[in-house]
């Protein structure tokens, strides 16, 4: 008796052990959300996507070319013709910003030494004459949670560092005073009547572009900061930074934060309202994570993994079991269509993806 | 069409009957019929069996009860398996198997089992209806992941003794695999559920 005892706790026991080491989620649980995945097919899957926009009917992607389609469901992405005109050869564009009702994008030549600031008329690019000859660089939009105080902010590369431009009509571009940057700004918002600019590790605040300057509310890091995110319905900023914490600036003007490290730095904000739950998605270095507040935020920040955890609402199905959960995604953009949320994934090497909801959950699939 | 039928529902009925023709001997010295058992087997008579067949996904359950489609293709199953009886009825042995399924993202579900296993025949000659009853470890990977845990198969079969030596037959075999996750995994458990039908030849030695 005692052998067959022992043979059957050997046994046990080695299948215990063999099962304790495993992804982030389990076999067949995986399986369970996985669908078909739906794929637009006119837009190659290995580009990497720098931004994405959206005009009154049609999208727009910076993802070397520029590439856009209609809104409409099924619709074909089609290349825009790059600049013509000049004897440079324009193919490199990562970005690009819809301001004032109007498509702007920065190409540069394949050797990298030119990249200008465009605008589209028509359906043709016509240089921003005002910046003619500057070496433009990251385009960031900013605006408040209802759409206006709209400005756009171009980094000029000056010898190695960086000065600010910024417009706030898409005709007039003035540049910021007194203000040299190592780094150009690479993402904005606007936070209680005040501009947050991230420029490296610094963030600049203020309300006033002839004036702005490095703020003194901060979170605590010497991390280069990857995304911020200013949120409409937790009324709180969310910003991001490369060694893989998110940091809210709570109410009661107090940076809270995760406890743990993500593995992978975190980039670009959304946010989402699900089951009358704010959600917000981050992307990283690999995929992204969710935070689901149904409140205020509480002392700390937990990150959900999505199509994982139970809690997380953004996507059950094809996420964790697809390439987007293991690639670069640098940048969302989010479209609320007849109150129909489409958020967009811009990866890097990996093309655009989009997610949508299905049923009562929400799947994910390329475009 | 409908006499092709009547001769199909006939020759079945004679199949059916067949065994119990067989069973049934008349005694010559008191007129009486009775039935004469001969047992078939016993103690160190050996099987081996071959199986092919497809492997049909049913259902995930979570440790909620909560029933999921697994949505995965239909698969393939195959399997060796040896038993030796301990009487006319009664058989141990061992199995090992193998099936496959595709996901939707063509992602290949891989799942081997190893199983000891032991069965109870009733006999029909020149029929055999064994009930099975088999447990072990089996082998689950789908891409890089690999579970390793236990599984259990109750099932029966059909065989045709077509010699003294082979038997031709079906399964119909359900696998009960129980993935249990433990700590920030344990929403991911998972109960499989799986039911194999596959063709059998058996070599009685």
């Amino acid at each position: 008796m005692k052998t067959v005892i022992s043979i059957l706790l050997i046994f046990f026991g080695v299948f215990i052990l063999f099962s304790c080491d495993h992804g982030p989620i389990g076999i067949f649980h995986s399986l369970e959300v996985e669908t078909d995945l739906e794929d637009n097919d006119s837009l190659e899957n290995t580009i990497s996507v720098g931004d994405m926009i959206r005009s009154t009917n049609d999208y727009y992607i910076a993802a070397g070319s520029v590439f856009t389609r209609e809104v409409s469901s099924g619709s074909e992405w089609s290349k825009v013709p790059a600049p013509s005109g000049t004897d440079i050869v324009y193919e490199n564009s990562t970005e690009i910003a819809y301001a004032f009702s109007k498509v702007f994008a920065v190409f540069s030549n394949a050797a990298g030494d030119t990249s200008t600031l465009f605008e589209l008329k028509g359906e043709a690019w016509q240089e921003v004459s005002a910046l003619k000859g500057k070496r433009c660089d990251v385009l960031v939009y900013t605006a408040d949670s209802t759409g206006n105080n709209e400005s756009l902010f171009i980094s000029v590369r000056v010898s190695g560092a960086y000065s600010l431009y910024y417009t706030l009509d898409g005709t007039t571009f003035t540049s910021v005073p007194s203000l040299t940057l190592s780094r150009p700004v690479t993402d904005g918002a606007w936070v209680s009547d005040e501009y947050w600019l991230l420029s490296g590790n610094t963030i600049l605040q203020g309300s006033d572009l002839t004036s702005i300057s490095e703020g003194s509310v901060k979170p605590d890091t010497t991390a280069d900061f990857g995304g911020i995110h200013y949120s409409s319905n937790l009324s709180v900023p969310f910003i991001s930074s490369d060694d893989g914490f998110v940091y809210i600036y709570t109410e009661d003007d107090q940076w809270i934060n995760n406890t743990t490290a993500n593995e992978d730095g975190f980039y670009d904000f959304t946010e989402l309202l699900i089951d009358g739950k704010t959600v917000i998605l981050v992307g990283s270095e690999n995929g992204y994570k969710e935070m689901v507040f149904a409140d205020s935020p509480g002392d700390t920040v937990t990150l959900l993994e999505p199509g994982v955890s139970r809690d997380s609402l953004s996507s059950n199905i094809n996420y964790i079991n697809t390439t987007l959960s293991i690639n670069i995604i640098r940048n969302f953009f989010i479209d609320r269509n007849d109150d129909v949320y489409r958020i967009f994934a811009c990866t890097s090497g990996d093309g655009l993806w989009i997610n949508i909801p299905s049923g009562t959950t929400r799947v994910w699939g390329r475009e | 069409m409908r006499r092709s039928g009547s001769s199909l529902l006939f020759l079945l009925v004679l199949l059916l009957l067949l065994p119990v023709m067989v069973f049934s001997q008349q005694d010559p010295e008191n007129g009486e019929e009775e039935d004469i058992v001969t047992p078939m087997y016993s103690l160190g008579d050996q099987m081996f069996f071959i199986n092919g067949g497809i492997m049909v996904p049913l259902f995930f359950q979570s440790l909620t009860g909560e029933v999921k489609k697994t949505n995965l293709s239909i698969g393939g199953a195959g399997s060796l398996a040896w038993s030796a009886f301990l009487n006319n009825k009664l058989f141990l042995g061992a199995e090992l198997g193998g099936m496959f399924a595709v996901s939707p993202l063509k992602r290949v579900l891989i799942q081997i089992p190893i199983t000891a296993r032991i069965g109870y025949m009733f006999h029909r000659y020149p029929f055999d209806f064994p009930l099975l009853f088999g447990t072990g470890i089996i082998f689950t990977k789908l891409q890089e992941e690999l579970y390793v845990g236990p599984v259990f198969k109750p099932g029966f079969s059909f065989y045709w003794n077509i010699t003294n030596e082979w038997a031709l037959g079906l399964n119909c075999i359900y696998w009960w695999v129980p993935q249990i996750y433990t700590k920030d995994l344990k929403n991911s458990s998972r109960f499989g559920n799986f039911l194999e039908i596959s063709f059998s030849g058996l070599f009685h030695f």
